[in-house]
């Protein structure tokens, strides 16, 4: 579920890439729903688009960084509509957050 | 942007850095990463020991940079962290040394496996009898002497690094330079 | 033979003569051109300090350089967090969704125009005003380091206008004004080739 939740946010344009939605000692044990399957990313932090079932809502928690080249504001509202579209006709409670405007990154180290 | 950030002074980098930036905390680990680890193989005498103890310095460096409240002195913020940190690792070690036995506690330029025999040719006589020297010390006298040599640090930073009195470290420290005048002449 | 006691026949000792070559400090200054025990002594402790100098060269040499891949092996572990600071709010289609931008993107935005523009080094960026309110002025403020002697010197007007194009473009920040203060001219290395 959330692979593709990815590959779609990563589909919009102005998307240099998507970080993990928290920290791992961040995330709350328990209550957690539709929690996903255990991603395999390199920094072995778990999924990165988290899928939350709270009370009986879907929030959705993306963290993002966006091209220079494109227009953050509009970015982060195309993703927003990606991710419903994805879930629909299921409602959803997104939260996209940029944290990075830089180009796509090469090496380690951030 | 790397070789801009190159040129530009610590204190720029550190206001950078305490603002997040992580080129400019990385410009700075590279600038100073051959002197903290310079320093912590003489403290610890161990090359593994002395990265884990930069590695550490700069996980704490980035967490508490913006703590910092003169970025221009930056680099002997570093120093000092490296010097606490090995100070801990030595006293962690011995610690464990008297569990398990006495070998580890040798001085540093028997265990620093990097000195092979190109680095003793080119090594000139006095930094050779300076090290015999040096291996001579009691471990007290010894980190006083690298703490104020190595890293420039002053004697009231010395005190706080090793937990005594400065007037101690101005002992330790005169004591230490007795010890090593003496013999680096025998030597002669 | 030059440093048989720590207590020389004069009565002063070496810890006093160690401490005046850290400190400067002596009690009796014009003592130490007299006494040639004591000249003998410092003698000795300013060859220690010069071996220990190449002592430190030496160990500085052995270190490797900061380049080298010991350095790169320790930065790739060390996973430096991003610093988010504020949470600055952008407009959402759906009510129901909660979009924003951390502050330290805005801040790492306003350094990357900054030092893409020829001789121009940002320093420290602030956000002065509740940039967590939509609609509140915000104005920017920047530190600015010139590099000295670059063919290109940068103009505050063009940087200025740059960033305010750049905000634009990335946030929705009411952005009453950008304050650029050059903090620090740098001495530009020589392009050597």
């Amino acid at each position: 579920m959330t692979s593709l939740l990815q590959a779609a946010i990563l589909a919009v344009d102005g998307v240099t890439e998507v970080f993990p939605a928290r920290n791992l000692w961040q995330r709350l044990p328990g209550r957690v729903a539709s929690l996903v399957q255990p991603c395999e990313d390199a920094a072995g932090d778990g999924q990165l688009v988290e899928v939350r079932d709270v009370g009986g809502r879907t929030e959705v928690n993306v963290r993002i960084g966006v091209s220079p080249d494109a227009r953050t504001p509009d970015v982060v509202r195309a993703v927003a509509a990606a991710v419903h579209s994805s879930l629909s006709p299921a409602e959803a409670a997104v939260k996209v957050t940029v944290v990075r405007i830089a180009p796509a990154r090469g090496g380690a180290g951030v | 942007m790397r070789d801009q950030l190159d040129v530009v002074p610590d204190a720029i980098l550190a206001g950078r850095a305490a603002d997040g930036d992580t080129a400019a905390f990385e410009t700075l680990a590279r600038r100073y990463g051959p002197h903290l680890r310079a320093s912590a193989r003489r403290l610890t005498g161990s090359y593994a020991d002395a990265d884990d103890v930069v590695q550490e310095v700069l996980v704490q460096a980035w967490q508490q940079l913006d703590t910092l409240r003169e970025p221009a002195a930056v680099k002997a913020w570093l120093l000092r962290l490296t010097g606490s940190r090995s100070i801990d690792l030595l006293r962690r070690r011995r610690n464990h040394a008297t569990l398990t036995g006495p070998e580890d506690d040798q001085p540093a330029d028997t265990v620093s496996p990097g000195a092979g025999p190109e680095t003793a040719v080119v090594a000139g006589a006095g930094i050779r009898s300076l090290k015999a020297a040096l291996s001579t010390l009691p471990e007290e006298q010894r980190r006083c002497w690298i703490l104020k040599e190595i890293n420039g640090q002053s004697y009231e930073e010395i005190a706080r690094t090793l937990n005594i009195s400065p007037a101690s470290v101005r002992g330790r420290l005169a004591r230490a330079r007795i010890t090593l005048v003496r013999e680096m002449e025998d030597w002669r | 033979m030059s440093m048989p006691h720590e207590t020389f026949e004069c009565g002063h000792t070496l810890e006093e003569l160690s401490l005046y070559l850290d400190t400067g400090e002596f009690p009796d200054p014009p003592h130490l051109e007299s006494c040639p025990e004591c000249r003998s002594g410092l003698d000795s402790l300013r060859r220690l300090s010069a071996a220990g100098e190449e002592l430190f060269a030496s160990d500085l040499a052995a270190a490797g350089s900061g380049n080298d891949d010991w350095m790169k092996e320790i930065l790739a572990h060390l996973a430096l967090e991003l610093r988010p600071g504020r949470s600055i709010p952008l407009r959402a289609d759906d009510p129901a969704d909660t979009l924003s931008q951390t502050e330290g993107s805005v801040l790492a935005l306003v350094r990357s125009v900054t030092d893409n523009l020829p001789g121009a080094v940002a320093g420290k960026v602030r956000l002065d005003g509740d940039v967590t309110v939509p609609g509140e002025p915000v104005s920017v403020r920047l530190d600015l380091a010139v590099l000295f002697g670059h063919p290109l010197m940068p103009s505050a007007a063009s940087l200025r206008e740059d960033l305010a194009e750049a905000l634009a473009r990335h946030t929705e920040l009411n952005v009453a004004a950008i304050d650029i203060t050059i903090t620090d001219v740098i001495e530009a290395p020589r392009e050597e080739m």
